[in-house]
């Protein structure tokens, strides 16, 4: 049996068909042959790297779903281990959040089964972060608080705190603040009250440096997108490689202990979140205006420098710059030049759309101040945007009443008027008529009764 | 109180609306909505509601069925018409009264729309039943005329339960009337208030008997969307943590509002069309108003494109709805004439001009109209009085 392991190993990189029969073999073989517990995890996790490798979500929910047997055999840790790393092979598969979510449901349901708590509850904690991710925020929710209330009981701070930090992430997506705030007292509550090891404290940084990004506290935003960077600098380990077969169980270990953080959804890699922590920094200087700062932070620091020449801090950069320059034009090409960067993240891409808002319409004002009658080309040659964006911007800020005016189309230009006064004399007028038609009413009423 | 929670859910709402869906909805759900149909009669053992839909030609009569249904609700009559018997002799109010009210729920689940309004109002004229009996009561009462849809009884109803919570109904009460309340206005085409009580409720929406959450979001969306100015919109519904927790179930009407509040007409076109099709042809409660649901959203992008704009061209026009001009030239005539948009369209040079009805105008004219009725009234006032 080990010679077969041995074989699949070899041909694992050309023929991964081949690889999975030999694997199946070891995997499967009856429990009088003589393949050891390890070996069968061996194969076991191979042929899930092989499977997210080949991107065959199908073929590793039935691999998952067909392994219950042997994982019964194994002890409840080992098992509670394998199946986590299991459900994450998912993630380098595209496209594969619904049968991910599907093999969970099946996983969570099995645990029940054999009244494994611990288990069920770890399973249902990343089926929510799962649901998240899936934008199911109402199931996410109902989850979440079943989960909270059992927790309590339990008393598992650990946990806990996991489920909070979640909860807080969830009430943020819908945009809910202040319960999102709350949530995160609750997991910072729980992690004072135990000792928390610092990714997580980390992750608990980043969630309070977001939450106060979103609520335009930059400067307090900032200071925890610090701490979270500076607290991730003793952690950060190499990338395992978990491709290859012979470290698998190393690997299997490694990312058993990475799986945790991994369960509340962000990248397992600590020098990854360094880096958008960092990233995060930058935007807040951006956007409190300071964007001189910027290059003394690359200058010093030592964690900071690291990243000097990723793509994410360049792109920042050239976005600090032509904020500086009060510059749109700019500003427009740095956001297509770094699409990728710029684009992907959320808050990075919520608030720098925000941004640039403002600064048009900032530019905007500015520049229409001098005129009560302007060209609508003259607008946009001086400002160096297309006469369509232009037009479409003033018209909405027209709408927003942000100042007072109107466009001719026919003539191609823009008519601005000082404040219309209200002229209350008419209105008043009105009023005075009616409460006098109120008084002859009575005094018809008195009249009668003469 | 348990028993209200328990008998609030009768009759089931969600089978009024799969009639509806056998009725008016699509060739394709009509056969899935029929089984669900009959598969929630037999459930709930609903005779008489059965029994009205083979009369009206909906369901073709099945004799065993029938038969069926009929046992089985005769024999759970009976059974709590010996409860009520029973609790009579030897039990107190509390008792008599919940065993009553099991009995008149019974009655509405399946279906027995006046004998049940009877039994209802029974229980609610003796003295013995509380405030928050009482209010149950109203709403079971609301719930069976919901679901046969009488305008007279439902209006009546939330009148009375308006009473009722005045004096004394507590917190979870008053939000349900205010959700009921504003699903009725909707079907009543009174969105103004539909959208202000949507509002208030939506942050405590706790009636899953009523309609699911997102449904319910739906139809209070589209209510504000018609009304509400363009900046609540944006803070008040589109960025609601209510609202943009379901709104991954209902993207046209999330299309719908941010369109209209981005100004990008094209897709707010398309997303109308969309919200048509999804929303307003399914709901019940909406499906009268879908032509003039459509046609107010029509008006309000026109209105608020042209309010920026002192003259724009016809071509421009049509561009940004994504339209060809003849539709934008018939529309705009339609809506002109029936003084809907102020504008006037100058086919030669096409172009659109827009002229602001002159407020201070239309006050002048009030102002001498009033005037002179109230100086004639004055006058006859003065030719009493000298007498």
């Amino acid at each position: 049996m080990a010679s077969q392991l041995e074989q699949a190993q070899r041909v694992a990189k050309e023929s991964p068909q081949q690889a999975v029969e030999l694997y199946s073999s070891v995997l499967f073989a009856d429990s009088t042959s003589s393949v050891s517990v390890a070996e069968r995890e061996v194969a076991l996790l191979s042929m899930a790297a092989i499977f997210e490798r080949m991107q065959d979500a199908a073929a590793l929910t039935r691999l998952i779903n067909s392994s219950q047997n042997y994982l019964t055999a194994v002890s409840k840790a080992k098992s509670s281990k394998l199946i986590r790393t299991l459900v994450d092979r998912f993630n380098g598969i595209e496209g594969g959040l619904q049968p991910q979510i599907a093999t969970c449901q099946g996983m969570v349901e099995w645990a029940k089964g054999e009244n494994r708590e611990y288990l069920r509850q770890a399973l249902e904690t990343r089926l929510a972060s799962l649901y998240l991710d899936n934008r199911m925020y109402t199931e996410a929710l109902a989850l979440i608080s079943l989960l909270l209330s059992e927790l309590k009981k339990l008393d598992d701070k650990m946990q806990l705190v996991e489920v909070h930090l979640l909860e807080s992430r969830v009430y943020m997506a819908i945009k809910n603040l202040p319960k999102s705030r709350a949530a995160l007292t609750s997991a910072r509550t729980a992690a004072n009250s135990i000792y928390t090891p610092p990714p997580l404290q980390a992750h608990l940084d980043l969630q309070s440096g977001t939450l106060h990004a979103e609520e335009g506290d930059f400067k307090t935003a900032y200071s925890y997108f610090f701490e979270t960077m500076e607290g991730l600098a003793a952690y950060v380990v190499p990338k395992s490689a978990d491709d290859s077969a012979a470290s698998a169980s190393a690997a299997a270990a490694a990312a058993a202990s990475t799986t945790d953080l991994a369960s509340t959804g962000l990248p397992a890699s600590f020098e990854q979140r360094q880096l958008q922590a960092f990233a995060y920094m930058l935007l807040c200087k951006i956007m409190i205006q300071q964007p001189d700062d910027i290059t003394a932070l690359l200058a010093t620091g030592k964690t900071a420098s690291k990243f000097r020449d990723h793509r994410a801090v360049a792109a920042l950069q050239a976005v600090a710059k032509a904020q500086k320059q009060r510059s749109l034009a700019d500003f427009e090409r740095v956001l297509s030049e770094y699409r990728d960067e710029l684009q992907n993240d959320e808050l990075i891409r919520n608030h720098l759309t925000a941004l640039y808002d403002t600064l048009l319409e900032q530019n905007l004002v500015r520049l229409i101040e001098p005129y009560s009658r302007v060209e609508i080309t003259h607008i946009a040659k001086l400002i160096g945007l297309p006469i369509r964006v232009v037009e479409s911007k003033l018209s909405q800020m027209i709408l927003d009443k942000v100042f007072y005016g109107i466009l001719d189309q026919g003539k191609g230009c823009l008519v601005i008027f000082p404040e219309p006064k209200h002229d209350s004399t008419y209105e008043t007028a009105l009023d005075t008529i009616k409460s006098l038609s109120n008084v002859v009413e009575s005094l018809y009423a008195k009249a009668a009764t003469l | 109180m348990s028993d209200g929670a328990v008998f609030a859910k009768k009759p089931e709402l969600p089978l009024a609306q799969l009639k509806f869906a056998v009725v008016n909805g699509m060739p394709e759900q009509r056969s899935e909505a029929l089984r669900k149909l009959v598969e929630g009669i037999k459930q709930d053992k609903m005779t008489a509601f059965y029994a009205r839909l083979v009369a009206e030609g909906i369901l073709k009569e099945d004799k065993d069925l029938a038969e069926e249904l009929k046992t089985a609700s005769i024999a759970e009559l009976a059974a709590l018409d010996k409860k009520v018997e029973e609790a009579k002799e030897e039990h107190g109010d509390l008792e008599q009264n919940e065993s009553s009210i099991h009995r008149a729920v019974f009655l509405a689940q399946i279906g027995e729309d006046d004998k049940a309004h009877e039994a209802y109002e029974e229980i609610l004229q003796r003295s013995t039943t509380t405030l928050n009996q009482k209010l149950d009561i109203v709403f079971g009462k609301l719930r069976l005329g919901l679901f046969y849809y009488r305008p007279h009884i439902i209006q009546k109803e939330i009148d009375r339960a308006h009473e009722l919570v005045n004096k004394g109904g507590d917190w979870d009460r008053r939000n349900r009337l205010k959700a009921i309340e504003c699903i009725w206005r909707c079907s009543q085409r009174q969105f103004k208030e539909a959208s202000d009580l949507f509002i208030e409720c939506i942050s405590t929406y706790a009636s899953p008997e009523l309609m699911p959450l997102s449904e319910f979001v739906c139809h209070g969306a589209l209510a504000c969307a018609v009304v509400m100015p363009r900046s609540e919109i944006k803070k008040k519904v589109i960025d609601a943590p209510e609202v943009v927790e379901v709104i991954g179930y209902i993207p046209n009407v999330g299309r719908l509002l941010r369109a209209l509040y981005d100004c990008k007409y094209t897709d707010y076109f398309g997303a109308l069309a969309g919200v048509e099709t999804d929303h307003l042809s399914v709901s019940r409660y909406l499906y009268a108003h879908r032509r003039f649901y459509t046609r107010e959203m029509r008006i309000r992008g026109y209105a608020q494109l042209l309010e920026s704009y002192l003259s724009l061209t016809i071509k421009s026009m049509a561009d940004s709805f994504g339209v060809t001009q003849e539709f934008i030239d018939k529309e705009l005539a339609r809506f002109v004439a029936a003084g809907r948009l102020h504008c006037v369209i100058d086919k030669v040079g096409g172009i659109v001009e827009t002229n602001r009805p002159d407020t201070k105008n239309a006050q002048y004219q009030t102002t001498i109209k009033q005037g002179d009725l109230l100086l004639n009234r004055i006058q006859k006032l003065s030719g009493i009085i000298s007498i």
